[in-house]
């Protein structure tokens, strides 16, 4: 009795362990996150990137209403629109006659909008120039107040072009004269570059909206100049890109709840090294590097989509999160404000280009 | 000499008496003789025209007349030369044009003819424009019978009271059968704009603060609105002012009537207020109910319809419907940042003064938000905000867009606007999702409204009273999945934030809904997106440019067409 005891006692303890051992390998497979496997287009290249970078800090252009009303008073908002100034929850706003100016102070985002824009009436009947006179419009206008300051390393190149468009369809007709689409407004978009490098993330964007007969619907930026700091991080090696995607994508795969959203393939076409922007613990811009990936995913409930992706491009991480920290790197010098160069010029009869009559 | 005999006597009485008496019997009994002297004469084709002259004449068949005639001692006889005389008959004067304009050319005509059964030789005609004028001749050779001629003057009128005079025949050069149809009268009529009383324009008018009176062409139901008519009175030829009493009736109710006096070529504007309490086509007439003196009468009333239609007005009813944990509901990559979207929109919106009628997140949410028809939920409300997932076919909730295995969530199941009694209440719908609007197009190049089952006009028939559908094209943007944990600030509430902000600031919704999603993403926009609005064209109004805090009347039909707005930013993905 007492052995027949004894072998149940151990038949019951191997049970326990193999129930035990399938559950928690069950669990383990749960929990595990699934891996990507990652494949590299034949059009892929290793991004061109320098071995060390200098980390920049971009400095905040509005920190008080002082400041906002200082900007608006450039931007040639009258002194009556000045003097109401309203507070918004991240900012402030002055109405003018002609103007909406609006400054978000937590994205450093200044937004000029013409009042025939937001009430509707600029987009009635418009006729809007080509693209390139739209450009020249563009540059026209932010070269003629000087709108953007940068320090010398900076310079702001055209990066893309954004549209509103308009179709309308009349039932009579069915549609079928309908639906050629009409431009309303072209918005010209301009990028930091920091010596050649493309910015991206905060502080790197400046956009004019252009509409009807060339006229300027819209100045938006969240422009801050890039000022060297005398930290450097250490740049990955361009044959490590791909690791540094494989695991990008892993982290995305740990916090996707649903495994069947979860990445499975990803195709890399392309990958450049880039500076973006991030921000330290202080609340600081800094510019990092990073390598952008562009090409496509595949998850595993099989679906597929497009892909464009950054990966801080440092070859040590404990490099990075030294930076982020507070306090963590020291500007090299302060910028006097006389240091600062439009970035834009302006060109003779860029103001006011010669548009086709309206049709 | 000897006395007669008494016996005698008696006898010659009776004698004569009875001789008398033959007589009147042989009078009275003989047959009829006719008596018509130039009976012989008469040619057989004498015809009814003739036994009609004659008649004209007096002359009766003589068998009528016969014992008459003899009573009377006459015995009638016909002058067959007159009978068959030439007859020159002024038939009517006109002139060209109608109504004649003062110092201006006008044609009289005057035409002639000969009813006679003879030619007339030369005569004469005559005529002048008022009855203190001289005379004006004209001489015409001859007319045989039958002949007939209208002749033209011109003539400038200078004067309101022209009365044309004619005569034919003015020196009695014709031996007529009948001289007394040589004279006519006419009075020519003033045209119209010389003299002419009109209800030459209604207009509707509402009382704009600060701007003063602005025409409206889309009355509001149940606000007083002030029917504007203006009165022409055109009199270039008299001074007399013109009295009239103006009745105004809209929508089958009349407003006390008006008394008007209106100096001649003035304009009077007048103007009553009204209220109309149903929505819909109605007719607006005025008119001058008294009689008018003047030569065209039909414009002195003047109808005109307008819709009345219902309009919002804030504060609003909204409601919201956020998903984050897609994975609660039936599968779906979860959605970081919709809840807060959702949540942010609800405290804006409270923040301006609306109010929430209902809201629903993760497993809260149900087919019953958007389905079936006028049923659904968002029905109840002026405008829904939805941040989550989407497709071509609107929000996708997953498992919740069924009940049990029945698809409950598809657009043949979606009717926005109107309530189960008929109320409208929702006419905007704002969804931050993916596609919901997109064409299956994915450049600029055109737009898809019919082709397939992406094509726009899916949907054309939700359109049940809704203003604007603002959504997406392409996919939205809401920190995609596989970026999470990346550098950068992505926080979309600041979407619902901004474009609350916006809209009730008073600025067109499209406009919010672009700058609101171009802010958003300002720093993010290496993906790219189009974001875009479909709104309805009825009724002449486009709503297209509406805005939320002044929104458009509703329309009361359907929309005739629909304007498709998109902002492309970027590269913009599917």
């Amino acid at each position: 009795m007492q052995m027949l005891t004894k072998r149940s006692l151990i038949l019951m303890l191997v049970v326990l362990v193999v129930i035990t051992a399938a559950v928690t390998f069950t669990s383990a497979q749960l929990m595990m996150v699934p891996q990507a496997k990652l494949q590299l287009a034949t059009s892929y290249r290793p991004p061109a990137a320098p071995t060390q970078q200098v980390v920049y800090k971009l400095t905040p252009r509005f920190k008080s209403q002082q400041d906002v009303v200082e900007r608006a008073r450039t931007l040639g908002l009258p002194s009556q629109a000045l003097s109401k100034v309203k507070r918004l929850p991240n900012g402030f706003v002055a109405e003018g006659p002609k103007w909406q100016y609006t400054v978000d102070l937590n994205k450093q985002l200044e937004s000029l909008v013409s009042q025939d824009l937001i009430k509707g009436k600029a987009l009635q009947k418009p006729f809007v120039p080509d693209e390139q006179l739209c450009r020249q419009v563009a540059e026209g206008f932010i070269g003629s107040k000087h709108l953007v300051m940068g320090g010398p390393d900076e310079e702001l190149r055209y990066e893309r072009t954004n549209e509103i468009l308009r179709a309308t369809y009349w039932k009579a007709d069915g549609g079928k004269a309908s639906d050629k689409p009409r431009v309303l407004a072209r918005e010209i978009v301009y990028c930091k570059f920091v010596k050649g490098v493309p910015v991206t993330g905060p502080g790197a964007h400046v956009s004019v909206m252009v509409g009807d007969r060339g006229e300027v619907l819209a100045y938006t930026s969240d422009w801050m100049p890039a000022v060297a700091t005398k930290t450097t991080l250490p740049v990955a090696k361009p044959d490590t890109a791909p690791t540094l995607l494989r695991e990008r994508v892993s982290l995305a795969n740990q916090q996707i709840p649903n495994r069947k959203f979860a990445v499975k393939n990803v195709v890399a076409k392309l990958a450049k090294y880039n500076l973006r922007t991030v921000q330290t613990r202080s609340g600081d811009f800094i510019l990092v590097p990073a390598f952008k990936f562009e090409g496509e995913l595949e998850a595993a409930n099989r679906e597929k989509g497009p892909m464009v992706t950054f990966a801080p491009a440092v070859s040590n991480p404990s490099a990075l999160e030294a930076v982020l920290k507070p306090g963590s790197f020291t500007l090299e010098r302060t910028p006097p404000k006389v240091r600062y160069q439009p970035m834009l010029k302006l060109k003779p009869g860029l103001i006011t280009p010669t548009l086709p009559a309206p049709r | 000499m000897k006395p007669p005999p008494q016996g005698a006597s008696a006898s010659r009485v009776v004698l004569l008496l009875a001789v008398i008496v033959g007589l009147v019997w042989v009078a009275w009994a003989a047959p009829p003789t006719v008596i018509l002297k130039p009976q012989t004469t008469v040619k057989p084709q004498v015809n009814n025209q003739l036994q009609t002259k004659a008649l004209k004449l007096n002359l009766q068949p003589v068998h009528q007349m016969q014992l008459h005639s003899v009573l009377e001692g006459r015995i009638p006889e016909i002058d067959w030369d007159k009978v068959l005389a030439p007859d020159l008959v002024l038939d009517k004067i006109e002139c060209f044009p109608t109504n004649y304009h003062l110092n201006a050319t006008t044609r009289v005509r005057i035409t002639v003819h000969n009813a006679g059964q003879r030619p007339t030789g030369l005569f004469h005609l005559r005529w002048k424009p008022y009855p203190g004028a001289s005379w004006r001749y004209t001489t015409v050779n001859n007319f045989t019978p039958g002949m007939g001629n209208g002749f033209d003057f011109n003539y400038n009128f200078h004067s309101a009271t022209p009365e044309i005079i004619a005569e034919v025949d003015c020196f009695d050069e014709v031996g007529e059968f009948n001289e007394s149809n040589n004279t006519k009268h006419f009075t020519p009529v003033l045209a119209a704009s010389e003299k002419d009383f009109a209800v030459s324009d209604i207009e509707l008018i509402v009382h704009v603060p600060f701007v003063g009176d602005v025409p409206i062409t889309k009355p509001i139901v149940n606000k007083p609105i002030k029917i504007r008519y203006t009165l022409t009175y055109n009199n270039h030829a008299t001074s007399d002012t013109q009295p009239a009493t103006i009745k105004v009736t809209v929508a089958g109710q009349s407003a006390p009537l008006q008394s008007v006096n209106i100096a001649p070529n003035t304009t009077v504007r007048r103007s009553v207020t009204m209220t109309v309490n149903s929505a819909g086509p109605h007719s607006v007439k005025v008119e001058a109910i008294n009689t008018i003196n003047e030569a065209n009468t039909s414009n002195n009333s003047l109808t005109r319809t307008y819709t009345w239609r219902t309009q919002a007005h804030p504060p609003y009813k909204f409601e919201y419907m956020a998903i984050r944990h897609y994975d609660q509901i039936g599968g779906g990559g979860n959605l970081k940042w919709a809840l807060n979207e959702g949540r942010r929109f609800y405290w804006k919106m409270r923040d301006y003064g609306h109010t929430c009628v209902y809201w629903a997140e993760d497993t809260g949410v149900s087919w019953r938000d958007w389905a079936v028809k006028e049923q659904a939920r968002c029905n109840s409300s002026n405008i829904v905000y939805y941040a989550g997932h989407g497709n071509s076919g609107g929000p996708w909730y997953s498992s919740r867009m069924y009940d049990g295995g029945t698809l409950k969530m598809k657009i043949s199941n979606y009717r926005f606007g109107k309530n189960p009694s008929g109320t409208l209440n929702l006419r905007w719908i704002v969804w931050s999702a993916c596609e919901t609007l997109y064409d299956g197009v994915q450049d600029s190049s055109h737009v898809n409204w019919d082709s397939g089952s992406l094509g726009l006009s899916r949907w054309f028939p939700t359109f049940n009273g809704l203003h604007q559908i603002i959504g997406n094209r392409s996919l939205g943007w809401m920190g995609q999945w596989w970026d999470w944990g990346a550098f950068g600030i992505r926080d979309t509430r600041q979407r619902a934030d901004e474009f609350v902000r916006r809209i009730n600031n008073g600025e067109v919704n499209s406009s919010a809904w672009f700058l609101a999603n171009r802010h958003t993403v300002w720093d993010h926009i290496d993906k790219g997106f189009e974001a875009a609005v479909l709104s309805a064209i009825a009724e002449g109004t486009n709503y297209g440019d509406e805005r939320f805090k002044t929104p458009h009347p509703d329309y009361v039909g359907t929309p005739s067409g629909f304007n498709y707005e998109w902002y492309r930013i970027g590269s913009p993905s599917w």
